[in-house]
């Protein structure tokens, strides 16, 4: 069942580019990284086992 | 959520955005980390969720499914200095519960210990960090009684949406 909350009429959701601004705003933030570094990492399993990190993660839809 | 939200800050909002996953939703609020006036001090928050939508025969609504969250209360804006945990993200850990990153003088650092928790509710950690903590409530009169019908949605199958089924 694919359903998209832009069919609920959810004025809160952002686009795809908008969420990624958001994320890649966190990781300057929090970390001090771009996204793209902030997945390098992942992909290389160099991230620390920290909050900022659990919380992008998150945001990056993991941990379900 | 709304309703929790605005008890904390007169300013954020909750977004959602779209995973990888077409199916998952992840719930955030902006801006993130919330200042937190605590007596003399400033604490941060920050809280996300990954979630699904569900139609609900029964109902005929829409409902959306929490499937992970984070709730963090920190002494920094950076998430740095984090003090308690809520967590529940059954992809790497299966069952909720919750980190004090505290040292306990027999029990040694107690951040690297899952406590165990049942699934906790966003407006359950609200009314904790107000009612026991003291956080400077954001939100009128009446917060409490509003917080606790803000809850009884969230009955562990999902809240509701705004949208009945057409």
């Amino acid at each position: 069942m694919a359903v998209m909350a832009q069919d609920l009429s959810d004025p809160g959701m952002l686009t795809p580019d908008e969420y990624e601004q958001v994320i890649e705003e966190r990781c300057q933030a929090w970390l001090g990284i771009d996204l793209s570094e902030f997945k390098r990492r992942l992909r290389d399993a160099e991230l620390p086992d920290t909050p900022a990190v659990g919380h992008i993660l998150m945001l990056l839809g993991v941990g379900a | 959520m709304h309703v929790g939200l605005a008890c904390l800050s007169t300013t954020a909002a909750w977004r959602s955005g779209p995973s990888p996953d077409s199916e998952v939703f992840s719930l955030l609020h902006i801006p993130g980390a919330i200042p937190l006036s605590v007596s003399n001090r400033t604490l941060f928050f920050e809280a996300t969720q990954l979630f699904r939508f569900r139609y609900d025969l029964s109902r005929r609504e829409w409902r959306c499914c929490t499937l992970a969250y984070s709730y963090s209360l920190a002494e920094d804006a950076q998430l740095a200095k984090e003090c308690i945990a809520w967590h529940w993200h059954p992809g790497t850990s299966r069952e909720p519960h919750v980190h004090v990153r505290t040292e306990h003088p027999a029990l040694g650092r107690l951040a690297r210990l899952h406590l165990p928790t049942a699934r906790v509710s966003f407006e359950s950690v609200v009314r904790f960090l107000i009612g026991d903590l003291g956080v400077e409530c954001r939100a009128g009169e009446g917060w409490s009684e509003r917080l606790a019908e803000a809850e009884a949605n969230w009955t562990g199958s999902g809240f509701r949406t705004s949208v009945p089924h057409p």
